[in-house]
């Protein structure tokens, strides 16, 4: 064999051992999946985060109707009498305006807690399928602050939560 | 030849007519979750079996100490043009009913109790091809404790004046009690087909 020949080869081999050792750091890159996802977007695209709103809606507006109107009355009353009429308006007017926010938090509250006590699992589910080894949460508080696409499963996540949603 | 032929095709007829099953195993076909007629949902904690009830299995469920066979055509004239399903729902890992997981007092039992008994039906809707359906029947069958489940039997009036459910159907149940939310049980048309290609003894 020709010292030419020898060396030919002998780059050959360098080339492939590159090759394989590149692989191999990528493939072990690779296998450290991290994923971000937009909290906030996960949450509002979830389909059961938007039928519970609609739920909850005819109980809200009703009081809200009710606000409304008591402040038309309290207008029709008349401004500058300070009459018994007006105050006892104003009085029905501030605790129905009080159960108006009540409601509204308690259905906020509500809301969350049971959104989240069913997106939780299905996160974790969509994170072991996909063999994923930390899911990051964002939601625009600092906890992540720069994220440019390469990381970002919002839009998988959400399609997977609202797949098996649907059952 | 001839008679290789014969046989081959008598053979492909059998295996093209409907399944005969004995009661027990029709019932285990439609209460297994494989066979798309029986959902089993696990949320937060909570199991929900959410099934569709044939009338065929509704008929051999309520035929169980005997109904005679007039009895039973009047039954199945009846539920003709409606769908049934079953909900049963318990705590997993836990041996309460679920009326009592969680409470704290008599007065909230019974609060739980009564929901079930009379309110619980405003809360479950059938999504029936493209119309949304209320129920037009319900029954709460309390294990009165004695059991770890409870389970809610519901019916709806199908729409066009199908006989048959023919329809993709979606049963949808809001379970504000244990505040799991909306929990949803698709069951397909190609699930329903598939009971017209078998037959049970009743």
């Amino acid at each position: 064999m020709t010292t030419s020949r020898i060396k030919q080869y002998s780059g050959f081999a360098v080339v492939i051992i590159i090759s394989v050792l590149a692989n191999y750091f990528i493939s072990a890159n690779h296998d450290k999946k991290i994923a971000v996802v937009d909290a906030v977007k996960l949450f509002n695209g979830f389909t059961m985060k938007k039928e519970l709103e609609k739920e909850a809606e005819g109980k809200l507006k009703y009081f809200s109707s009710q606000v409304d109107s008591l402040d038309g009355q309290i207008k029709l009353a008349g401004y500058g009498k300070d009459s018994a009429v007006r105050r006892s308006l104003i009085q029905k007017y501030l605790i129905t305006k009080r159960e108006l926010e009540n409601q509204y938090n308690q259905s906020n509250q509500l809301i969350n807690e049971m959104v989240w006590k069913r997106l939780n699992p299905l996160i974790d589910e969509y994170g072991k399928k996909n063999g994923f080894h930390l899911i990051i949460g964002a939601n625009g508080m600092g906890s992540v602050l720069y994220n440019d696409n390469y990381f970002d499963k919002t839009e998988e996540v959400i399609q997977y939560v609202n797949k098996n949603y649907e059952n | 030849m001839r008679t290789n032929i014969s046989c081959w095709a008598f053979l492909l007829f059998c295996s093209c007519g409907p399944k005969e099953y004995v009661p027990k195993n029709y019932v285990s076909f439609i209460e297994s979750p494989e066979n798309g007629l029986c959902k089993k949902l696990s949320i937060s904690g909570w199991q929900y079996d959410m099934q569709y009830r044939p009338y065929d299995y509704t008929v051999l469920q309520e035929s169980k100490n005997g109904m005679s066979d007039s009895m039973k055509k009047i039954r199945f004239d009846q539920l003709k043009g409606t769908a049934w399903f079953s909900i049963r729902f318990r705590k997993e890992n836990s041996d309460q009913s679920p009326l009592r997981v969680g409470v704290h007092s008599l007065d909230e039992y019974q609060q739980r109790y009564v929901y079930y008994m009379s309110q619980a039906m405003n809360d479950i809707t059938l999504i029936y091809g493209r119309d949304t359906l209320h129920p037009m029947s319900y029954v709460f069958e309390t294990s009165y404790n004695v059991a770890p489940f409870e389970t809610m039997i519901v019916g709806f009036d199908l729409k066009n004046g199908d006989k048959d459910p023919e329809e993709n159907m979606q049963l949808i149940l809001f379970d504000r009690v244990f505040k799991n939310g909306i929990i949803k049980a698709s069951f397909g048309k190609s699930s329903l087909k598939e009971l017209n290609n078998i037959k049970v003894s009743i």
